[in-house]
């Protein structure tokens, strides 16, 4: 009983410790995230500058009666199993293409020859992308383990309630 | 004799223009505007500068848009102003002025209705100096061909559409490329009238003119990199007026990075001079910024 109980607490102790590192990887990537999404505003706001604030703005941007689009970047889920948890993938398409099965790039809403602030803002914008769904499967894996540590401890408070017994 | 007719056309417009002139803000004012922590301060400090009370009927909380529009609006009222009080040659400078107003204009209610918007959405977008009476008719062409044949043959803008107009259907790249033609042109018949008009009028323009045409050579040409724009299609959007025609522009037609676009740019030392500094890294100006300073 004893040993079960010193086995069950250097457990939580560890997953504690992941759980704390796992915050701070956490910490980190959101950051990214944020510095990320704020050099593509900037870009953004540089293109709008240099093509007019007209020529950069919600009016290029596609309407519920606008042609269907392809998505150019797709999350996959799979179900993790023991303890309900999920993990995402995301895959970029590599060439997408639309319904006339010419190539499609968002872009081109903007024009052909647009400023390299936009490459640039779009380029921010996928990684942004990218980390937001290293977060998303970071978070899964903290929320596993704080449910790992709870049942750890609710067996633990047994194993002390019994052994007063 | 000769004295009672001088200045006669232009006497009043010169004084308001160099009214206009002084009361352009200057870096002192600028200071001050960055200096501000709130649109409402914004507001409070350019009520010291030429523009005066022209917030004052506008409802707190201000928004930018507005402030936009209302700036707009003051240099309109200007501007038509003095086109209204111009006789020839002013009046037809002035409204070559207007044309590029125009030309963006016709391009976003053209890519606005590609994408369904509808034009009522788009015509208080429009620019209020480039505003020309056919603009609404504009969402029923599909092809440059009907653009031409329904709207713009009755514009200002007719004679530069000639070399546009095909049936084929409007795309992105179509608009592209009407939208680099149409300013080639624009850009080449504004050249020839101030060399006609010579003198003053001649050295002055000619020379800006000339810079603007460069600056849109050399900024095509990068930003086709990585596009489906062909070379040769490329070469025909660079207008003819500037320093770098005939040799510049063939230079440009045949490159193929930005590092051959700069070292065709070293043969010209005012252009050279902008590509050195010039970075993509964050911090750096970019070329588009030093463009802007040098103009």
């Amino acid at each position: 009983m004893a040993e079960n109980l010193s086995k069950v607490c250097s457990i939580l102790d560890k997953l504690m410790l992941e759980t704390l590192m796992l915050i701070e990887k956490y910490i980190d990537l959101k950051i990214n995230l944020e510095t990320t999404m704020c050099d593509g505003e900037a870009h953004l706001a540089k293109s709008r500058y240099i093509m007019g604030q007209n020529c950069v703005s919600a009016l290029q941007l596609p309407i519920k009666d606008s042609a269907e689009f392809p998505a150019i970047a797709t999350v996959h889920s799979h179900d993790d199993g023991k303890f309900g948890g999920k993990s995402f993938d995301l895959e970029f398409e590599k060439n997408p293409k639309n319904e006339n099965g010419e190539s499609f790039d968002p872009l081109r809403w903007f024009g052909i020859l647009v400023p390299q602030d936009l490459h640039r803002a779009q380029m921010k914008y996928k990684q942004a992308v990218t980390w937001s769904v290293e977060c998303a499967n970071l978070q899964m894996e903290i929320h596993q383990n704080l449910v790992k540590i709870k049942q750890l401890k609710d067996y633990k408070l047994e194993c002390s309630t019994n052994k007063e017994e | 004799m000769k004295g009672c007719l001088f200045n006669i056309d232009g006497g009043y417009l010169e004084g308001l223009c160099r009214g206009f002139k002084c009361g352009i803000l200057k870096q002192a004012d600028y200071l001050n505007l960055v200096q501000c922590e709130t649109l409402e301060d914004l507001k409070l400090h350019l009520q010291g500068t030429d523009y005066g009370t022209f917030l004052a009927n506008e409802p707190s909380p201000l928004a930018v848009s507005t402030i936009d529009d209302k700036l707009r609006e003051k240099l309109v009222i200007e501007f038509q102003h003095l086109r209204n009080h111009a006789v020839e040659p002013l009046s037809t400078f002035l409204d070559f002025i207007t044309y590029s107003y125009m030309i963006d204009n016709i391009i976003l209610l053209i890519t606005g209705t590609l994408h369904q918007r509808p034009i009522s959405e788009l015509i208080p977008k429009c620019h209020p100096l480039g505003s020309f009476e056919q603009m609404e008719a504009i969402h029923v062409a599909a092809t440059p061909a009907e653009l031409y044949n329904a709207v713009l043959v009755d514009t200002p803008l007719a004679p530069f559409f000639v070399d546009c107009i095909s049936e084929q259907d409007l795309d992105e790249m179509n608009i592209e490329i009407i939208r680099n033609t149409l300013y080639k042109a624009y850009l080449e018949a504004f050249f020839e009238f101030c060399k006609e008009i010579g003198g003053t009028t001649a050295d002055c323009m000619c020379e800006i003119l000339a810079f603007e045409a460069d600056r849109r050579a050399i900024i095509i040409t990068i930003n086709s990199f990585g596009t489906e724009l062909s070379k040769d299609d490329r070469a025909k959007l660079y207008p003819r007026c500037g320093k770098l025609n005939p040799d510049g522009l063939a230079a440009l037609a045949r490159a193929e990075d930005y590092d051959q676009v700069k070292a065709v740019a070293e043969y010209y030392a005012e252009y050279s001079k902008l590509f050195e500094g010039a970075g993509n890294n964050p911090g750096d100006k970019t070329l588009e910024d030093k463009f802007f300073e040098h103009e």
